[in-house]
C-alpha cells in the first residue's frame, strides 16, 4: 500500500502550483482554472484523510466542495462574460479603474 | 433521526428557504410589477425576525447552548440575537431600496431573492456547530454576494468590484478548505470520530498545541479575516463597496460582517487561543490605522465609508481579543449599532446619489456635493448628522456605547495598550466624520443645485427606513441596556 505522505505531498504540489498560477497569471479564466485547482487538490487531501483513517466525513465534505466549486464556476463565468462585454478584455491588469 | 425538539428551532431556516425560494416564482410570474417580489422579500424577512423572537421568548431553554440535528447546529441566546441582527439589515435595505434600484435601473427581482439566498447563508452560518456547515452558510452568502455586486452589468465599475470580490473570495475559499483538511487530519490523527465538529474540537484542548491544527486554525481565520475586512486583507473593501450599488454595499457592509463576525466570535471564545492574542491585537491596531488614515484623505463618500468599516472591524476585533465573558455582549451591541448607523449613512448617500448622462458611472457620490447640504434638504441633513456623529462615538448615541463596551471588554482582559490605541484611533475618526458634518452645515455651494421639497413624496419607505436607523441609534444610545433585556444576554458589563 502506498504510504500517506505521498498522497498529501501531491495534493501539496497540486494546491502550490494553483497558488502560484493565481499570483502570476494575468487572464481572469486562467486564476480561475488555477482557484478551481486549489479547490481540487484539497479535495485529494481530504480524501485521503478520510480512506487511510476509515473516516466517511471527509468523503461527504468532497461532495460539498465540488457543489460549491460547480456554483462558484457558474457566477464566476458570469461575471467575466459581463466585463469582457463591456471592456473586450479579461486582463485583470487591465481591470484598474477603482483604485484607493 | 429529526425530533420535534430539533423541528422548533428550525422554523427560522424553513421559513426562509421556502418563502425565498416562493420570491423567486413570484417574479417570473409577475414580470413588470416588482412591488409584490419586494413587499413578499420583506414579508420574508419580518416573518423570520418573528420567528426568531418567537424562539426566543417561548424558550427558556436556550439560555444555555442546545445543539440540534446531531449537534451540527447549535443555538443559544448569542445565535438568536446575531441572526435578528442581520436579518434587520435586510429589512431595512429591502425597506429603503425600491427607488433607489428604479434610479439606477436596474429594478430586478434578483436583487430580492438573491438577497434572500444570502440571508439563508447568513442564517445557516450562524447557526453552524460544525466547519462543514460554516463553510457551506459561508459560501452561500459569498457567492450571494459575488452576484449583487456586479447587479449593474452595464457599468464597468460595477464589472470590476464584482470581479475583485469573485476572484479573492475564491482565492481566500482555497484557504479555507486548505485549514479545514489540516484541522480534520490532525483531528483523526488524534482518534476524534469527527474533528469537524466545534463540540467534539472544545472537549480536547490540547488540540491547540499541535502545530497541525494550529496552522489549520490560522488559515481558517484568514479566511475569516478576509471576509470582516481585517488587515491585511482589508484591499478588496473600498474597491467592492465603491463599484457595487450603493444599497448593496450598505448590506454587505453590515449584514455581511454581522454574519461573518457573529460566526468567528463565538468560534474564537470556544477555541480560546490565548496564544494569539499578540497576533490578535497586532492586527487590531494595523487595521484600525489604515481604516482610519487613509480615510481622512477620501473625497468618495462610499470609499470614505467603506474605510470607515475598515476601521469598525479594528475596533471589533480589539473586543474578541479580550476572549472573556463581556466579549460577545460587548460584539453584540456594537453590531447592533453598526447596524443603524452605517446601514443609514450609505442609505443616504444612496439618495443622493445619481448617474452620469452616459448612466456609465456614479454621480454625486462626492464630497463636494454635500457642500451646503443643510438648506437644500435639511431633513435628511439632519439625519445623517445623527448617523455621523453615532459613527464617530460622540455620547450619548449608540455608536458611543458600541465602542465603550468593547474597550470595556478589552480593559477587562488587561489589554489596556490595545484599549488606549483604539481609543486613539477613534479621535482620530473623528476628523474625517465632521468633515463631511462642516460641509454639509457651514459650507456653501457655489454651483446652483435646486432645492428639494416635497422629501416624502414617493419616498414613504426610504423614510421609514431612516426613521428606523435614528429611532435605534437615538433609544439604544439614551438606554443601551435595552438590547441585553431584549435577547436576555447575560448583562454583566456594568
Amino acid at each position: 500500500m502506498i504510504d500517506i505522505q505521498y498522497f498529501l505531498i501531491l495534493s501539496a504540489v497540486l494546491f502550490s502550483i494553483g497558488v502560484i498560477g493565481v499570483l502570476v497569471r494575468r487572464n481572469a479564466i486562467v486564476i480561475f482554472m488555477c482557484i478551481e485547482l486549489m479547490l481540487n487538490s484539497v479535495n485529494l487531501s481530504l480524501i485521503t484523510f478520510s480512506s487511510f483513517f476509515s473516516n466517511y466525513y471527509g468523503q461527504i465534505f468532497v461532495f460539498f466542495i465540488m457543489t460549491v466549486a460547480a456554483a462558484e464556476a457558474a457566477v464566476g463565468l458570469a461575471i467575466i462574460i459581463s466585463i469582457y462585454r463591456n471592456k473586450e478584455s479579461i486582463n485583470v491588469d487591465e481591470i484598474n479603474i477603482l483604485k484607493w | 433521526m429529526l425530533s420535534s425538539q430539533d423541528v422548533k428551532y428550525l422554523y427560522p431556516f424553513i421559513l426562509l428557504i421556502v418563502l425565498s425560494v416562493v420570491t423567486l416564482f413570484l417574479d417570473l410570474f409577475t414580470k413588470q410589477n416588482k412591488k409584490i417580489v419586494s413587499g413578499f422579500s420583506m414579508l420574508t424577512i419580518a416573518a423570520v425576525i418573528a420567528s426568531l423572537f418567537y424562539i426566543l421568548i417561548n424558550d427558556p431553554e436556550i439560555a444555555r447552548t442546545q445543539e440540534i440535528l446531531h449537534s451540527y447546529l447549535r443555538i443559544n441566546r448569542y445565535t438568536i440575537a446575531f441572526s435578528v441582527l442581520s436579518m434587520l439589515g435586510i429589512f431595512i435595505t429591502f425597506l429603503a431600496s425600491k427607488n433607489y434600484l428604479k434610479k439606477q435601473d436596474i429594478n430586478f427581482g434578483e436583487f430580492y431573492y438573491i438577497i434572500l439566498f444570502s440571508a439563508a447563508g447568513m442564517l445557516t452560518m450562524l447557526y453552524a456547530n460544525d466547519l462543514l456547515v460554516i463553510f457551506i452558510g459561508l459560501e452561500l452568502m459569498s457567492v450571494s454576494f459575488y452576484i449583487l455586486a456586479g447587479l449593474m452589468r452595464r457599468r464597468l465599475k460595477s464589472n470590476e468590484s464584482a470581479l475583485k470580490y469573485f476572484l479573492l473570495g475564491a482565492f481566500i475559499t482555497g484557504f479555507i478548505l486548505l485549514g479545514i483538511s489540516l484541522m480534520y487530519g490532525t483531528g483523526l490523527t488524534k482518534g476524534i470520530e469527527n474533528p469537524l465538529n466545534l463540540t467534539a474540537i472544545k472537549s480536547n484542548p490540547n488540540f491547540l498545541f499541535n502545530p497541525y491544527f494550529l496552522v489549520g486554525f490560522a488559515l481558517f481565520l484568514i479566511g475569516f479575516f478576509f471576509k470582516i475586512g481585517l488587515f491585511p486583507f482589508q484591499m478588496w473593501i473600498p474597491d467592492v463597496y465603491d463599484g457595487a450599488p450603493t444599497v448593496v454595499s450598505g448590506m454587505m457592509s453590515t449584514s455581511g460582517k454581522i454574519a461573518a463576525a457573529g460566526t468567528l466570535a463565538p468560534i474564537i471564545i470556544i477555541m480560546h487561543p490565548s496564544d494569539l492574542t499578540l497576533m490578535f491585537s497586532v492586527i487590531a491596531v494595523l487595521t484600525m490605522v489604515i481604516g482610519n488614515v487613509v480615510a481622512l484623505v477620501q473625497n468618495n463618500l462610499k470609499r470614505l465609508l467603506a474605510y470607515s468599516s475598515i476601521a469598525s472591524a479594528g475596533y471589533l476585533l480589539v473586543g474578541i481579543t479580550s476572549m472573556n465573558i463581556h466579549t460577545l455582549d460587548a460584539v453584540t451591541f456594537y453590531l447592533l449599532a453598526y447596524t443603524f448607523m452605517q446601514l443609514g449613512s450609505f442609505l443616504i448617500v444612496s439618495h443622493f446619489e445619481g448617474k452620469t448622462a452616459d448612466g456609465k458611472d456614479f454621480s454625486n457620490i462626492d464630497i463636494g456635493y454635500y457642500k451646503g447640504l443643510a438648506k437644500r434638504s435639511p431633513v435628511f441633513t439632519v439625519i445623517f448628522t445623527i448617523y455621523l456623529f453615532s459613527l464617530a462615538g460622540i455620547p450619548p448615541l449608540a455608536g458611543f456605547w458600541g465602542k465603550y463596551y468593547l474597550f470595556y471588554a478589552a480593559i477587562k482582559a488587561n489589554l489596556i495598550w490595545l484599549s488606549v490605541v483604539a481609543i486613539l484611533m477613534s479621535v482620530v475618526s473623528v476628523y474625517y466624520y465632521l468633515r463631511i458634518i462642516v460641509y454639509m452645515w457651514f459650507m456653501d455651494s457655489k454651483t446652483e443645485i435646486p432645492e428639494e421639497k416635497n422629501y416624502l413624496k414617493g419616498n414613504m419607505l426610504f423614510f421609514a427606513a431612516n426613521v428606523v436607523c435614528v429611532l435605534g441609534t437615538l433609544v439604544f444610545g439614551f438606554y443601551p441596556q435595552l438590547l441585553f433585556e431584549m435577547f436576555k444576554l447575560i448583562q454583566k458589563i456594568i
